[in-house]
């Protein structure tokens, strides 16, 4: 059935709340409104107010009660609206989450999810707009999941709320109605496995979420200029399936990585630095970085554009490798 | 209020072990047994004997760094407790934690934060699934008057209070963050007590030097939390007597001040209750008081023998 | 008033020429047309006449490789316009390794990179795969044009090369089977460096002689009848190689090494012995051979022989040989110019033994005969010498009871 990327994800925290009733949701506007995308609709009419509560304003009591629910047994998959908000509680997910079980022993694990919308969308400025999901590939601990498409976001939640590790599950607010064929029955898919978009010979590109769509706009048009582009979806930023992308560079030797993080300090700069530290003697060229430029996203929505990266500026960077 | 002897001597007899367990991790802090630094709790221990009190099977607790020792008062075994601080491989972590970590999930402690405050919301978390089960069991989480100025317990707070979560939090004010006192980090005289009204919450405030008192005050809080009534504060005024860490000559405060409150020894305050109410005899005391002594230097003696864990073990406890 | 002297354009392909040397001092008077320099191009090397009359300030020295049109050297009308000349040249050096130099390198630098992606110094600028494929292909990268970004040398650019030497390589062969490069590296590379130095630095020259082995044969055969009583059996190289041991007892000259400088003649004879091996040519080292009796040297022979062809020789046992010996008599080779093992100064070869019809005694009759031949290095000996030494070989060769006394 056609669903769209935020269908996909309601459908996950249902079937995974029938699954499983210590699976609950709490975070900013989820219960009546049905989240402000409308992701969580229908969520409290199904599991009650129990299950799904609205909490306030409040990301560092979200992020903090969540520990203590997946300490004690819950299963916490809560949301904090935008990605954005998650510096909020950057001490709790950064310290706490990341390292509860390292610090206290292999009795704690932290089964929890957070969920959070994040990506530029036409206009919402340089504080609702972000990717941040480099600033917590720095951390120990952490699973960060960072969807494409509505398959793989459904399969990827799913395996999120069931991993008895914490995750954090980014979702692009410009792929929210984005559709996918989606099947009837229950799948899900491993985290920290990458997945190849589109098969190429020449050159690869590894794109994280909204970008991969962007990258494989970007292969059609290399594709009519003699280039074979191979585009790599990590989906599992950390832990990273290295295995997969190191074998497709054994085959093309020319890397490019695209996201729309700023590109200082960004999932390019560690891949980068990842992949001449460990793959130098295969690699025909630099890892080229097609990123956001350093600036904070400008609200004028053609400013916005020009800030970041477009099937054109990767077909730009993979050229620049010939 | 009327007290068992069985009652009184465990309140004695928690306040005792907390305190040598507080003096042996400063003298093996002074041996250079101890990594990293540790916050000693002495002065304060009849917060936790009076407020532990007042427990039951399936609370949890949320403690802090000051004093670590309450985790013994929890149940968590010397041994364990000991290796931890000292970093070996039979610490509850395996020494990766340390002094700010020792816990147990088994004994209800929910872990705690080195990044104070931060850890404040496990408490209304982990009582999430004691209203799912639908018991009358409740979290105590502890914080320290500076913290209460750290916005987390603002959060924290206002997110139990609007879900109605069995929680008592317990604001130890022991009058310092650091070297900063609390009349220069809360405009209100009780950083603990005086906030509750802002979240609709019931509170105490209470003289953290008597267990006793302690324990009445905290009881008539969590009573009433366990009927459902949602959570509450309780104040315990008490005093650091050492400095923040070891080694901090506290050049602060006035030395008058602290020899002041060092007279009011909450160890020393229950042990004249005790014997003048004649529920316990001098050699009782000295009883409990070398048992503790020698089951705590066996206990040091295991951790100092004990190994560290090996460079390939770092790596265990990142993931489930 | 002063006029330059440069390098010639001297041939149709020139574009460079070494200067071999300067006829005059540095501020001679010369004249018009006389010859003041030599100087070498692609094909000849010939004279330089001055292009005019005056003092002459070289500036640039013997063994310097100029381009055509470049100075080479200034000539001054006068005496005094000589000495200007060379106090504001000596102010234009200083000057010109400030300023005129960075200009010079950029100007350089330009010309190369487009050329190949050598920059400054050695560097190539190239990608790690394009340095994995060249590595293990045996290529010097710097001989590679770099085509990618900044004219680096990208793995393209390697494969391409290798394709283009294969290419070359295989021009008589079918099209599409590509000629197979062989890094050369290893026992083989020093082969390789071993051959060609040797050929490079002496003067080697071959002298044969034949001979008849007929006895040696003869007596090889009633050995190997005593091969239990022996414990060993004996070969004709056993025989062959006591021989050359007693030639070289014998002469001084030929058991020897010469570094150029001075020649060392050695009390005892240190026998190398080649030894063709799958995985190239070894050449063991007998020690003391001349101390040796026969069973000896056929035992240590044999151990040496196995023992390189399975390439289990130990370091030093390929060392400190006085002379060398090569027998190519397995194989359908008569004659040969074998090459010395530098320092030696002789290596003595044995052809193939074949019967041939000679004459004996004013009779014809059939012998079995073998060349034996000898390249030595001329610097050290000559005809003379050389003849005596086929002389004493040959003795013992033919009357093969002397090799035992």
């Amino acid at each position: 059935m056609l669903k769209t990327y935020a269908q996909a994800i309601g459908d996950a925290m249902k079937e995974e709340m029938r699954n499983d009733d210590n699976v609950i949701v709490f975070g900013e506007d989820v219960a009546e409104f049905g989240n402000i995308f409308g992701i969580t609709r229908g969520i409290l009419e199904e599991f009650g107010p129990d299950r799904i509560k609205n909490t306030p304003i409040s990301e560092t009591a979200i992020v903090g009660s969540a520990i203590g629910a997946a300490t004690v047994g819950l299963r916490p998959c809560i949301e904090l609206m935008y990605a954005d908000f998650a510096l909020v509680a950057f001490s709790e997910i950064y310290h706490s989450i990341g390292k509860w079980r390292f610090l206290h022993g292999p009795e704690y694990k932290l089964p929890l999810v957070i969920r959070m919308a994040m990506g530029s969308s036409f206009g919402a400025g340089a504080e609702h707009s972000n990717c941040v999901e480099s600033l917590f590939m720095h951390a120990p601990g952490l699973t960060i999941v960072s969807p494409s498409s509505a398959y793989d976001a459904k399969g990827l939640l799913k395996s999120a709320i069931r991993s008895d590790n914490p995750v954090l599950f980014f979702e692009h607010k410009q792929l929210y109605q984005t559709k996918e064929e989606i099947p009837e029955e229950e799948y899900t898919i491993p985290l920290g496995v990458a997945d190849i978009k589109r098969e190429g010979t020449d050159v690869t590109i590894i794109a994280v979420s909204l970008m991969v769509k962007k990258a494989l706009e970007a292969a059609e048009i290399l594709a009519e200029k003699g280039i074979s582009v191979e585009v790599i979806d990590p989906r599992t930023l950390a832990p990273f399936d290295k295995d997969t992308v190191f074998e497709s560079i054994r085959k093309t030797h020319r890397v490019v990585v695209v996201e729309e993080s700023h590109k200082t300090g960004g999932i390019g700069a560690e891949l980068a630095a990842m992949i001449q530290e460990e793959m130098y003697d295969e690699l025909d060229g630099p890892v080229v970085r097609v990123a956001s430029l350093d600036v904070p996203l400008p609200y004028n929505i053609e400013m916005e554009l020009h800030s970041i990266p477009n099937a054109e500026k990767i077909v730009t960077a993979v050229e620049s490798l010939f | 209020m009327t007290y068992s002897k069985d009652f009184l001597v465990k309140v004695y007899r928690d306040l005792a072990e907390l305190r040598m367990f507080e003096e042996k991790l400063v003298e093996a802090y002074a041996q250079g047994k101890v990594p990293g630094h540790i916050h000693s709790g002495m002065g304060e221990e009849a917060v936790y004997a009076g407020t532990l009190a007042t427990t039951k099977d399936g609370d949890y607790y949320k403690i802090t760094h000051r004093p670590v020792g309450a985790a013994v008062t929890l149940g968590v075994s010397y041994e364990t407790a000991f290796s931890e601080a000292m970093g070996k491989s039979t610490g509850n972590s395996g020494g990766r934690g340390g002094i700010n970590h020792i816990s147990e999930l088994s004994k209800g402690m929910l872990g705690f934060s080195g990044s104070l405050g931060c850890d404040a919301a496990v408490g209304p978390g982990a009582a999430l699934k004691i209203k799912k089960d639908k018991t009358d069991n409740i979290v105590y989480v502890y914080y320290g008057d500076g913290t209460s100025s750290r916005g987390p317990i603002h959060e924290a707070m206002n997110l139990a209070a609007v879900w109605k979560l069995p929680v008592l939090f317990i604001c130890q004010n022991n009058q310092f963050g650091i070297s900063t006192h609390i009349s220069r980090g809360s405009s209100v005289e009780n950083p603990g007590a005086d906030r509750a009204a802002g979240y609709g919450m019931p509170s105490k405030i209470v003289d953290g030097t008597d267990a006793l008192a302690v324990y009445e005050a905290t009881k008539e809080l969590v009573d009433d939390i366990r009927k459902g009534n949602g959570p509450a504060i309780l104040e315990a005024k008490a005093y650091r007597w050492r400095g923040h860490f070891e080694g901090d000559q506290t050049p602060y405060r006035d030395a008058k001040i602290t020899e002041e409150w060092m007279k009011k020894d909450c160890v020393k305050i229950m042990e004249k209750y005790l014997l003048d109410k004649k529920v316990v005899t001098e050699d009782e005391i000295k009883a409990i008081n070398d048992e503790l002594n020698d089951e705590m230097n066996k206990a040091i003696e295991f951790a100092d023998n004990s190994p560290a864990i090996t460079a390939d073990e770092i790596y265990d406890n990142i993931y489930a | 008033m002063s006029f330059e002297l440069v390098m010639p354009r001297a041939g149709l392909t020139m574009v460079e020429g070494t200067i071999v040397s300067w006829k005059v001092e540095e501020g001679a008077q010369i004249k018009k047309g006389e010859p003041v320099l030599e100087i070498e191009n692609e094909k000849t090397i010939m004279d330089v006449e001055s292009t005019a009359d005056g003092f002459l300030h070289i500036t640039a020295q013997a063994g310097e490789i100029i381009p055509v049109g470049e100075r080479i050297g200034i000539i001054a009308e006068s005496k005094e316009e000589y000495n200007k000349v060379i106090s504001t040249a000596s102010e234009a050096v200083e000057t010109s390794s400030k300023e005129a130099t960075p200009a010079k390198t950029t100007e350089a630098s330009k010309e190369k990179a487009t050329a190949a992606a050598v920059i400054s110094g050695q560097r190539v600028r190239a990608t790690g795969l394009a340095k994995k494929i060249a590595k293990e292909a045996g290529i010097d990268l710097s001989q590679v044009t770099g085509t990618g970004p900044n004219n680096r040398i990208v793995a393209k650019d390697v494969n391409k090369f290798i394709e283009d030497n294969a290419a070359a390589a295989t021009l008589t062969q079918l099209p599409q089977e590509k000629a197979e490069v062989i890094p050369w590296v290893g026992v083989r590379r020093t082969i390789a460096n071993t051959m060609y130095e040797s050929l490079q630095s002496m003067a080697q020259t071959t002298a044969t002689v034949e001979v008849d082995v007929s006895k040696l044969t003869e007596m090889r055969k009633n050995l190997v009848e005593k091969e239990d009583f022996l414990a060993c059996r004996i070969t004709i190289n056993d025989l062959l190689c006591m021989a050359a041991i007693k030639t070289a007892k014998k002469h001084p000259l030929a058991n020897a090494t010469f570094d150029g400088n001075a020649l060392t003649t050695y009390p005892y004879v240190n026998l190398s012995v080649a030894v063709a091996a799958e995985h190239g040519l070894m050449v063991p080292v007998v020690k003391y051979a001349d101390s040796m009796t026969l069973t000896q040297l056929n035992n240590s022979l044999k151990d040496y022989a196995e023992r390189a062809r399975d390439g289990k020789l130990l370091s030093g046992e390929q060392s400190e040989g006085t002379i060398t010996v090569t027998n190519v008599g397995m194989f359908p080779i008569d004659h040969a110019t074998p090459v010395i093992n530098p320092p030696q100064t002789t290596i003595i070869g044995f052809g193939r033994s074949v019967k041939k019809m000679v004459v004996v005694d004013d009779e014809p009759c059939i012998r079995t005969m073998m060349n034996v031949f000898i390249t030595y290095d001329h610097r050290v000996y000559d005809g003379l010498e050389v003849g005596r030494i086929l002389a004493t070989i040959k003795e013992y060769i033919e009357n093969p009871e002397l090799i035992m006394a």
